[in-house]
């Protein structure tokens, strides 16, 4: 194909009507029906309307549908119009930056960073279509205040450590083994780790009045080895993090990591996965498929948004979860879904849809600290959909007090409860338990439920 | 001294001073090893001096020097062996604690030196480590209840010995009890909770659903064990009030003894206000008055109770203070210096291990590091200090950093 009708091609194909990425998810499922042939594998059937409507929610804007919106799905169930228009939402930029906050920095806001200050840039930088490369190479050489200037909250929150912490997120690898003894599983030796290092020499972090601030002094470059990028590419001016931004976000495993991270963030399993640990323990499960979802990113020039469309108009995004006739192979090949934990911002939210309730935004904040447990602000979320939730955690959640959500007098509706906690209609069998219950119980009882909890 | 009554008793801390006076090496290693399954303690209390709390105003005075300061030394229930005179009643229990004045460290940061001496291990941001209190409890059989209580602070996490030995934190018992008693009120709801759930908990084989379906039966049970009452503080006699003292830490002190009676196996109670920048010598005065009478009384109940046998007790903060006096009439941090009492179990009382030059700026002769209290501490749980753990990034990483048992404190 020549270079001319190849970016045509790509014009039409990633052009704004969304018609493109169904192309493409179409490209991904043809490839995955190949392989389950090839291993004998029977995909699980796609969910029904309304648990893919509960599911894109979640994944898309960080909370279960409300009823009016059950209804208008009901009346219409357009699965790819429904991707495109939570997509599009300003929902949608609201919690794909804090889920990804979260990813990326954690919750706390140790060594007086900012993590608010950075959440909004990067709910800016996705109202704005800004590409993953964009967003990356901002992360990687912004300076100033934490308070003021977003990105910085990156590398001053992991200013002990920045090496590793740009290795993993952004590349999906475990530099820092090396840092002590070459990796036992992969080719990198102490000198890589220290050359990579060095791209960092000129960063200081300072304390500016209770708040921190990073920028790059010049006369620190002296010391160590010279840096070197992990592809033997050497700086060759002064400005370390400007060219280490470019060879980074340039690279092959930088792509393949994004391919990756959105390919685990919506599906629940990564082709390489744990994502963060590409080794040579730990390989895509399919190299061709990590390839062809790698070569779709690069095409979208790494624009998040499209690639979000395209992964979930796929029928793999669609399927239904794992249940005890499935093997192994099914579920790490994707012809089986693997069930998701719940982030606290969507329990939170799913919650006040499901109880419809409303509350100010200190308020909620406030409650959504008690759903996170202490020991964990700094803990590091690379694997966001790790089990958390501790012993203390669910005490904390069965106690919740929600001041006058429920009247205990309220009439019980269970089917209308059933459906705006758990997005369906209760069985034969669930009414029968239901049946003189207090409508306060009830709505308990489907709010602290696992089918609450996990996002199927 | 070995009496008869240790010789001929068998009991525990008894079988270990025998021991010792034989093949000390030999012995030791096998209870390293985990061999010897008899001498295992079984529960585990640190009371945590939050700050960095100043050794030479508590157990290592050091009268009448310019680094001194106004403090006096007063005898104690121990031979040779004295402490500050801000701890009285702390000093008629010294014969059943030993006091380490030769643990050094290098961190003298809060953060990374809290993670030191709770971990045994620096603190690297990626290589997260289990508290003291994880790796203890992890140990033991599980139980319908916390294993491991943190009362006054969130505790540290668990890493790599999985969730189930996280802490259970309290930070105000009042509010705990109400909460566990809000849970047994709603036994109900949860009833109905389980058989709403059970549809979907059986459908689906993933861990994490099992996990939280299990946590849920083990909330309910724990509603009908004792530990709701044992966070009761209104529960306690005038007695006990009057001996533990009516401040907040006093409290956590009694709320401790009832945890580890019930079987509670690690307890860590909270004590903050130690880094003392100034006025050094009016707080450290006051923060004594606090802990004096819960100490010594932690420490009676202990004994009197038997617990003592196979219960260790640790004192203990992230680093100590400098014997200069700054301009500030305060003391700076002083990791060279790091602050350990330790007691019960097979620990022998009574006793100093190492000491610091007349003026307490250095440690004379031998000196222990932390990760050597760690391998201590583990070994009388029966964990080998070189025992291997796998991280969830598959690396291996011994239960402590190098760390080699202290013999003295075994007699």
């Amino acid at each position: 194909m020549t270079i001319f009708s190849y970016c045509f091609l790509s014009c039409v194909i990633f052009s704004s009507d969304g018609s493109g990425s169904a192309t493409h998810a179409r490209r991904i499922d043809d490839y995955l029906a190949k392989i389950y042939s090839e291993e004998s594998i029977v995909a699980n059937p796609v969910v029904e309307d309304l648990s893919f409507l509960r599911r894109a929610n979640l994944d898309l804007v960080g909370r279960i549908p409300t009823l009016e919106e059950i209804e208008a799905y009901k009346a219409n169930p357009d699965r790819e119009k429904l991707v495109d228009r939570l997509i599009d939402s300003d929902e949608f930029d609201q919690f794909t930056s804090e889920a990804w906050t979260t990813w990326l920095i954690g919750y706390s806001n140790a060594f007086q960073t900012d993590r608010e200050t950075f959440r909004i840039w990067l709910s800016d930088q996705l109202k704005n279509d800004s590409s993953f490369k964009t967003i990356v190479s901002q992360i990687l050489t912004a300076e100033g205040s934490t308070a003021i200037n977003g990105p910085t909250n990156f590398l001053a929150r992991h200013f002990e450590q920045p090496t590793t912490a740009v290795c993993r997120s952004f590349l999906g690898v475990r530099l820092e083994c090396a840092q002590c003894h070459d990796h036992p599983f992969d080719q990198w030796t102490q000198n890589d780790y220290e050359a990579m290092k060095s791209f960092f020499q000129p960063l200081l972090r300072r304390n500016e009045n209770g708040v921190a601030a990073i920028f790059d002094d010049n006369r620190r470059r002296s010391e160590g080895p010279k840096p070197v990028f992990l592809t033997g590419s050497k700086p060759r001016t002064q400005r370390y993090r400007q060219e280490l931004a470019l060879y980074l976000t340039n690279c092959k495993p930088f792509a393949r990591n994004f391919a990756n991270r959105v390919w685990y963030y919506l599906m629940g399993r990564g082709i390489v996965d744990p994502p963060d640990d590409f080794n040579q323990e730990n390989q895509p499960v399919d190299r061709d498929l990590l390839e062809l979802l790698t070569q779709i990113a690069r095409d979208s020039d790494f624009d998040i948004k499209e690639m979000f469309r395209i992964v979930c108009k796929t029928q793999a995004y669609q399927r239904a979860v794992a249940n005890a006739e499935n093997s192994q192979s099914s579920i790490r090949l994707f012809a089986a879904k693997t069930i998701k934990p719940v982030l606290p911002v969507q329990y939170l939210n799913s919650l006040l849809v499901g109880l419809e309730r409303d509350l100010p935004f200190s308020e909620r904040r406030q409650l959504l600290r008690r759903l996170i447990n202490l020991q964990d602000l700094n803990e590091d979320y690379q694997r966001l959909w790790e089990y958390r939730e501790s012993i203390q955690q669910l005490m904390n959640k069965i106690t919740f007090e929600f001041q006058g959500s429920i009247k205990d007098n309220q009439k019980t509706n269970t089917s209308n409860m059933f459906l705006r906690l758990l997005t369906r209609q209760p069985t034969v069998k669930e009414l029968k338990f239901c049946e003189g219950q207090k409508a306060a119980d009830i709505m308990f009882a489907l709010a602290l439920s696992n089918e609450f909890f996990f996002n199927h | 001294m070995l009496n008869r009554r240790q010789m001929i008793g068998g009991s525990i801390s008894g079988f270990f001073a025998f021991a010792a006076r034989n093949s000390l090496a030999r012995i030791v290693d096998e209870v390293a090893s985990g061999t010897i399954e008899s001498g295992k303690a079984k529960r585990c209390v640190v009371l945590w001096m939050d700050g960095g709390p100043s050794q030479l105003d508590t157990f290592d005075p050091k009268p009448g020097k310019r680094t001194g300061g106004p403090v006096q030394a007063i005898n104690t229930s121990a031979d040779d062996l004295q402490i500050s005179e801000y701890l009285p009643s702390v000093a008629q229990q010294m014969h059943n604690l030993s006091v380490i004045r030769n643990l050094t460290s290098k961190e003298g940061e809060h953060v990374r030196a809290r993670h030191y001496l709770h971990t045994g291990f620096k603190f690297v941001p990626s290589f997260p480590r289990p508290s003291i209190g994880s790796v203890v409890s992890a140990q033991m059989p599980t139980l319908d209840f916390p294993k491991y209580v943190s009362l006054g602070s969130p505790g540290f996490g668990p890493a790599y010995m999985g969730p189930a030995n996280a802490p259970f934190s309290v930070q105000n018992m009042g509010e705990a009890r109400q909460m566990l008693d809000r849970i047994k009120q709603r036994s109900g709801r949860l009833e109905l909770l389980g058989r709403l759930d059970e549809r979907f908990s059986s459908s689906t084989m993933d861990k994490r659903v099992i996990q939280r379906r299990a946590n849920m039966e083990k909330i309910q049970r724990m509603a009908d064990t004792g530990f709701a009452k044992a966070l009761d503080v209104e529960r306690f006699s005038q007695n006990d009030r009057a001996r533990y003292g009516e401040s907040e830490f006093g409290r956590r002190c009694l709320v401790a003894r009832q945890l580890l009676d019930l079987g509670v196996n690690f307890v860590e109670v909270q004590m903050s206000g130690w880094d003392t920048h100034e006025r050094n010598f009016k707080s450290v005065k006051r923060l004594c008055s606090i802990i004096d009478k819960p100490f010594a009384a932690l420490v009676q109940d202990l004994k009197s109770s038997g617990m003592f046998e196979d219960t260790i007790l640790i004192w203990m903060g992230e680093f100590g203070r400098t014997p200069n006096i700054n301009s500030r009439n305060g003391r700076d941090h002083y990791p060279l210096c790091t602050p350990a009492v330790i007691a019960g179990g097979p620990f022998r009382g009574g006793q100093a291990i190492g000491k610091t030059n007349n003026l307490g700026t250095s440690i004379v002769g031998e000196e222990y590091k932390v990760p050597d209290l760690f391998a201590t501490v583990f070994s009388v749980f029966g964990i080998d200090p070189d025992q291997e753990f796998t991280t969830d990034f598959d690396s291996p990483t011994a239960a402590t950093d190098e760390g080699k048992i202290i013999h003295e404190l075994f007699g």
